[in-house]
């Protein structure tokens, strides 16, 4: 298959929403105790249940996106050939999680304490 | 290197332990010999052409041995008591840092000839922090840490080892796997052909995020060798 350089947007699109999805799962399984269960009911884990979202996620939106971005509305539109732009979104929507998860396990431990 | 090598030769003596018995020692050994090899060409031949394939070699092995040399030792040094399966977990870690690190400074000086390594870089990067940190980390994680170093650390008396920073780890990490495989498959659409050499744009989006996922890993290994000092020292039951 010939790759088109105008749909690389469609990787960090993909990487962005499944990142902000898993992240969210991170912070109310956390505050949930339903939601654990239910993850943990999936598989046996809640990590092993996040893991496999992660792993089917991010694939399959790529292919999605990758599909989306193929018509020059869609590139326009979603601006895909601005990686700079989508990189530096990437970057906060990380460090926001990363940062969030570790006040969120203090606050819990110290809380339990 | 070959002054630490010497340096750890004397350690190990003077402990009276053959130093050839571990893979640290034999790794050490390896280190200087190549370094070696790598430093007298360049007083030998007056040319720099000749050796320069052979020191690119020599040079780039040097630099994935010295990485997993380092990770073996500070976790010995730290941890102490190590088990295999950790050792392979951060060795597998170390490389995809090493890769990472290759990306950024290559990108930095972009050549026709650099694109191409700095996409096998990206996917060494990305298979070996899916497979090696990934799939050994989660199972090493569900079978062993759950069942034995996770019960020793909640009996211990500073179980935010595992309570702040294993559940950190075990959820941050799983952003990882998707940012290096976004790399590897940046850099397989943007590598496609020279244009790279020129979009600074593109190139900076690279740079931002190798490092990062650099720094993900760092901070990650970081936690990983609290958490074992932790489990294997244990601070005392509560």
């Amino acid at each position: 298959m010939e790759i088109d350089k105008g749909r690389v947007g469609a990787v960090l699109i993909s990487a962005i929403i499944s990142i902000s999805v898993v992240g969210i799962l991170i912070i109310v399984h956390e505050e949930s105790s339903a939601l654990k269960d239910f993850l943990i009911a999936l598989t046996g884990h809640h990590w092993l249940t996040k893991s496999i979202i992660a792993a089917v996620l991010f694939p399959l939106l790529l292919i999605v996106f990758y599909f989306i971005l193929g018509s020059e509305a869609n590139k326009k539109r979603f601006k895909s050939d601005n990686l700079w732009t989508w990189s530096l979104i990437l970057f906060f929507v990380v460090i926001f999680f990363i940062v969030f998860s570790v006040i969120q396990y203090t606050l819990h431990y110290f809380g339990e304490s | 290197m070959t002054i630490s090598f010497v340096y750890g030769l004397i350690v190990i003596t003077l402990r009276l332990k053959p130093v050839l018995l571990s893979i640290h020692g034999w790794l050490g050994l390896s280190i200087m010999i190549i370094s070696i090899f790598q430093v007298l060409p360049c007083y030998i031949f007056k040319t720099r052409k000749r050796p320069k394939h052979s020191h690119m070699l020599l040079g780039y092995s040097l630099g994935i041995l010295v990485t997993v040399q380092a990770t073996i030792g500070l976790f010995q040094g730290v941890v102490d008591a190590v088990k295999p399966f950790v050792v392979l977990h951060s060795v597998f870690g170390a490389i995809a840092a090493f890769s990472l690190t290759w990306i950024i400074i290559e990108t930095y000086n972009l050549t026709e000839n650099g694109i191409l390594r700095i996409k096998i870089a990206g996917w060494v990067a990305a298979i070996f922090n899916i497979i090696g940190c990934w799939i050994l980390g989660g199972y090493y994680y569900l079978t062993f840490y759950a069942t034995d170093a996770k019960l020793k650390i909640l009996e211990s008396n500073q179980p935010w080892a595992h309570q702040i920073l294993m559940e950190t780890k075990e959820h941050i990490f799983l952003f990882l796997p998707i940012i290096t495989l976004s790399i590897a498959l940046i850099l397989l659409f943007q590598g496609k052909d020279n244009t790279l050499l020129t979009d600074k744009k593109a190139q900076r989006s690279i740079i931002l995020l190798s490092f990062l996922a650099l720094s993900m890993i760092i901070l990650l290994f970081i936690f990983g060798s609290l958490i074992s000092y932790t489990a294997n020292v244990g601070f005392g039951g509560a």
